[in-house]
């Protein structure tokens, strides 16, 4: 893994395009899309139905393949209008963490075994999963509930267990999609306050899609994405 | 000596003496027969003999006895080896065709039902499916889940079966005996079959695409 220099932003988009289908039925879901987020950054990305915010969250992610550009991930140039890694799963699991709109934790596991899966993917032996997971439980403030299963969690304890998931292999980039649609304005508030400690405490980078305006004021930066394009710079809040 | 003795198809042996089984095939069947001697006509001669089992001494080749008798006339003469190629070859192999037929279509459709079964439940798992891959699952631990689900059910049922027959066979009109190689084979099969129904679900897994986990 290639090493992040402080100066270094630990997401780099440069002129990164999308489109689906072609001639008459082609969608530019991306235009030229440029942005960069700092360690310990928390941006939001704002804008209509089918601006492309979920696609530049999915691109970032490297679920989806850009057609064209260059993106650099925690200091590794990882697509130049082609991707450079072929393991991208891998790559998923060793640099970004994921926390979804509804919480997406496996129904048929507790909620340690739902965080410890991960470390289980990273090669980390049963015992020494279920402890880390449990320590990123009771850090998360939802230790108690780590043998209850999803279907016996809150939406805000649901949501605290998937953000444990998404923190338990150290990402440095933290990619959310409407990560507080599911929750009243007390607990996307804590869940916010939440994903703020992790970017200061683990220098990560946070980039959450979201519709959700009681939270615009929880942002360092916010992107207005419409029909593809950035509107701005980002809005320094 | 004669408990339990079935036919080479399972079905049960009566043993009783020459005279009697003569009177049954003679006296009492057919009716033909029993109505002519009702006319008076004259009987067929029943003391016949049908068979007789000669045991030989160890050191007497039975090939060279066979060869001797076979020269005396109205005689047909057959050793241990000739009868168990002349049975094999008429009951057994015949049934065991018409078992292997009915065994294959059981089979055939067993992998249609378990491949129909794991496929639902694979697609029921889709969200599940694309949450793994998109926090980094490779394609291996998704195949192993599938593979591990399909043997599961493998494995459940051929208990399930094999306890049901073990405990059920005194029940059933033919005699079925339980050879340690056959219920072997039997679960090597099984698993067999469930690992090849279980390639439609992992066609189905491999191309969930990831991006599914972040639709709302």
């Amino acid at each position: 893994m290639a090493a992040n220099t402080p100066s270094q932003p630990l997401v780099e988009v440069k002129g990164l395009s999308k489109h689906f289908g072609e001639g008459e039925s082609r969608v530019d879901a991306l235009r030229k899309v440029t942005i960069s987020v700092g360690a310990g950054e928390v941006v939001g990305l704002l804008g209509p139905s089918g601006s492309g915010k979920s696609t530049l969250l999915n691109a970032i992610g490297s679920i989806i393949e850009p057609n064209e550009g260059w993106m650099r991930l925690d200091g590794e140039v990882v697509y130049d209008n082609r991707w450079l890694r072929r393991d991208l799963r891998r790559m998923r699991l060793e640099k970004i963490g994921f926390i979804f709109q509804t919480h997406n934790l496996l129904p048929f596991l507790d909620a340690t075994d739902n965080v410890a899966v991960v470390f289980h993917l990273a090669g980390v032996a049963r015992e020494e999963a279920v402890e880390r997971s449990e320590q990123l439980l009771d850090y998360l403030q939802v230790g108690h509930r780590k043998h209850a299963m999803p279907s016996q969690l809150s939406g805000g304890e649901a949501q605290r267990v998937a953000i444990a998931r998404a923190l338990a292999n150290r990402p440095r980039i933290i990619l959310a999609d409407e990560p507080t649609a599911a929750l009243d304005s007390t607990r996307a508030g804590i869940v916010m306050d939440l994903l703020r400690k992790l970017a200061v405490e683990q220098r990560a980078a946070v980039i959450a899609v979201t519709h959700d305006d009681k939270i615009f004021n929880r942002f360092d930066r916010i992107f207005h994405l419409r029909d593809g394009r950035l509107d701005d710079e980002g809005d320094q809040l | 000596m004669t408990s339990g003795v079935v036919t080479l198809s399972g079905d049960s042996i009566v043993y009783m003496t020459l005279r009697d089984a003569q009177q049954l095939q003679f006296d009492l069947a057919p009716s033909a027969t029993r109505r002519e001697a009702a006319r008076g006509a004259q009987r067929t001669q029943t003391d016949l003999v049908n068979a007789v089992v000669a045991r030989l001494s160890p050191d007497v080749p039975p090939d060279e006895v066979a060869e001797i008798m076979r020269r005396w006339k109205h005689l047909a003469v057959l050793t241990d080896g000739e009868q168990q190629l002349l049975l094999t070859r008429t009951v057994i192999e015949r049934a065991s065709r018409q078992l292997g037929l009915f065994m294959g279509i059981l089979t055939v459709v067993s992998a249609v039902i378990i491949a129909l079964i794991v496929y639902t439940l694979t697609m029921d798992k889709i969200r599940e499916i694309a949450t793994l891959k998109l926090i980094g699952a490779p394609d291996k631990v998704i195949v192993g889940l599938i593979l591990q689900q399909a043997l599961m059910m493998g494995v459940f049922s051929f208990w399930i079966g094999a306890t049901l027959v073990y405990f059920f066979k005194g029940w059933l009109p033919l005699a079925i005996v339980m050879v340690p190689s056959d219920i072997a084979s039997l679960f090597g099969v099984v698993i067999a079959v469930c690992l090849l129904a279980s390639t439609l679900g992992v066609r189905a897994a491999l191309r969930v695409d990831p991006g599914r986990a972040l639709v709302g």
